[in-house]
């Protein structure tokens, strides 16, 4: 039976793969310098993920033990591949803003790791709602950080203006890789804080039913 | 031997199986490559043909043909993409564009470059600075800075790249500025090679999609043409379909 809320509240928050389990921080620093890039590179590996969850899952028994991970690269490469090609079919902006970070995407450990700790073990259905929300979860933190590193270092977000109007001076630190390291481990600071709490108010509240 | 047989068929089958996922992806991958192809070349034609346009003041019916066997400075050969002949469909000669992709701080950045009759630069067009920082090296594509460019008969550009640099993004605008230099001295070979009656060769011709184009034949019977095979004829038409008719 598959327990969808609690697979959902994992991919979101408990396991989150960028706050919580700090996966794929190449792209996560890499790619946030604005939130639509951020949104972009989340979207894109929701799809990569549940597509290659979905057909891991499904070629588990086929896959021999001793060559999974090469089987993993392969099926994951090749989704990528798929992927890069619709994007630049259909959505050559998005293409153009992400660049070379979509075929980087391959040796993403998100992927891997999901691949190998879930896919791999799992039935197909169970698989795809993980890559789904695992996707998800490191969507929201990959545009939550592009959001506050643009809104600091441009002044924007998503590309209008918030903060210029009112004469602010953008400082370009946030847009650097410096930046995006203290935006990542202050964001950290606050997941893990709201984290803490939520987790005392759910004590507190067994304790007084108890 | 029993063992050693058990073995080979060990390692087969591991050895068949992967060649079995390996065959599958590919599957995958060439069936989303034979559907998308079509679109991105569709795609690159459009922002091309709409970057030209608008560099030649959004013209109308601009046609527009790629030249090659052009002698490109060894050490740009990367930078120039293709050096085009721009025409109106009335056969006159607008002038012509160079697609340039110099390597910037991360990855390549793309830009058209317009040119006048006269080799004057008429415009520069950032298409895309793909991998560069944001903020920074993005600035390349502000109108401050492609209009230093924009030349007249009394103010022409300088062969320094440095003259043109951004403060700060200089990994960026340097390769950038002298990319567009580099297109110039290109252009003005040709110009000058041109009125030294050497034959250019132009190949593939191109029509804007986005264009309207004249819905009787153009007859273009009082000006030379250029056709695909790159041999001068003087009695060519284009039909509708922009092909070119001999």
């Amino acid at each position: 039976m598959i327990n969808i809320k609690k697979m959902f509240a994992n991919g979101i928050i408990n396991e989150n793969p960028t706050f919580v389990q700090l996966l794929g921080m190449c792209p996560t620093l890499a790619v946030t310098t604005s939130a639509l890039n951020g949104l972009g590179m989340g979207v894109t590996v929701i799809f990569v993920l549940t597509l290659s969850n979905f057909l891991i899952s499904l070629l588990r028994k086929f896959i021999p033990q001793q060559v999974r991970i090469a089987s993993y690269i392969v099926i994951i490469s090749g989704v990528v591949t798929a992927i890069q090609l619709l994007i630049k079919a259909y959505f050559p902006d998005l293409d153009k803003s992400l660049g070379l970070f979509i075929p980087l995407i391959v040796v993403n450990c998100i992927i891997l790791a999901r691949a190998e700790a879930f896919a791999s073990k799992n039935g197909i259905l169970p698989s795809i709602f993980d890559g789904l929300f695992m996707g998800l979860g490191f969507t929201i933190a990959l545009t939550i950080l592009g959001i506050v590193r643009e809104l600091l270092g441009a002044g924007t977000i998503f590309g209008f203006d918030i903060l210029l109007r009112f004469g602010y001076t953008p400082i370009l630190f946030f847009i650097l890789p410096a930046g995006a390291f203290i935006t990542l481990g202050v964001l950290i600071a606050a997941v893990n804080s709201i984290r803490q709490k939520a987790a005392e108010c759910k004590r507190k509240k067994e304790a007084e039913k108890s | 031997m029993k063992k050693n047989n058990s073995s080979v068929v060990y390692i087969l089958n591991i050895a068949i199986r992967l060649v079995v996922i390996c065959a599958v992806i590919a599957l995958l991958v060439a069936t989303v490559n034979y559907y998308t192809a079509p679109v991105i070349e569709e795609n690159n034609r459009i922002a091309t043909a709409n970057a030209i346009s608008a560099l030649f003041g959004n013209k109308e019916n601009i046609s527009y043909e790629e030249i090659k066997d052009v002698s490109i400075p060894e050490d740009q050969i990367n930078t120039v993409d293709t050096i085009y002949s721009v025409k109106d469909y009335d056969g006159v000669f607008l002038g012509y564009s160079v697609k340039l992709s110099p390597t910037g701080f991360k990855g390549d950045v793309d830009l058209i470059t317009a040119f006048d009759t006269d080799g004057f630069i008429i415009g520069v067009e950032i298409t895309s600075t793909n991998d560069e920082t944001s903020g920074i090296g993005t600035k390349v594509a502000s109108k401050d800075f492609t209009n230093q460019f924009i030349e007249t008969a009394d103010n022409q550009i300088s062969d320094s790249p440095e003259e043109y640099i951004i403060s700060g993004a200089t990994k960026t605008s340097k390769p950038v500025s002298q990319s567009i230099i580099t297109a110039k001295s290109i252009i003005s070979k040709l110009i000058s090679n041109a009125d030294n009656n050497v034959e250019l060769t132009p190949n593939n011709k191109v029509e804007n999609p986005q264009l309207n184009v004249p819905e009787t034949n153009v007859n273009n019977n009082a000006e030379a043409d250029i056709d695909n095979t790159g041999t001068l004829d003087e009695n060519s038409s284009e039909n509708t379909d922009g092909e070119v008719i001999n």
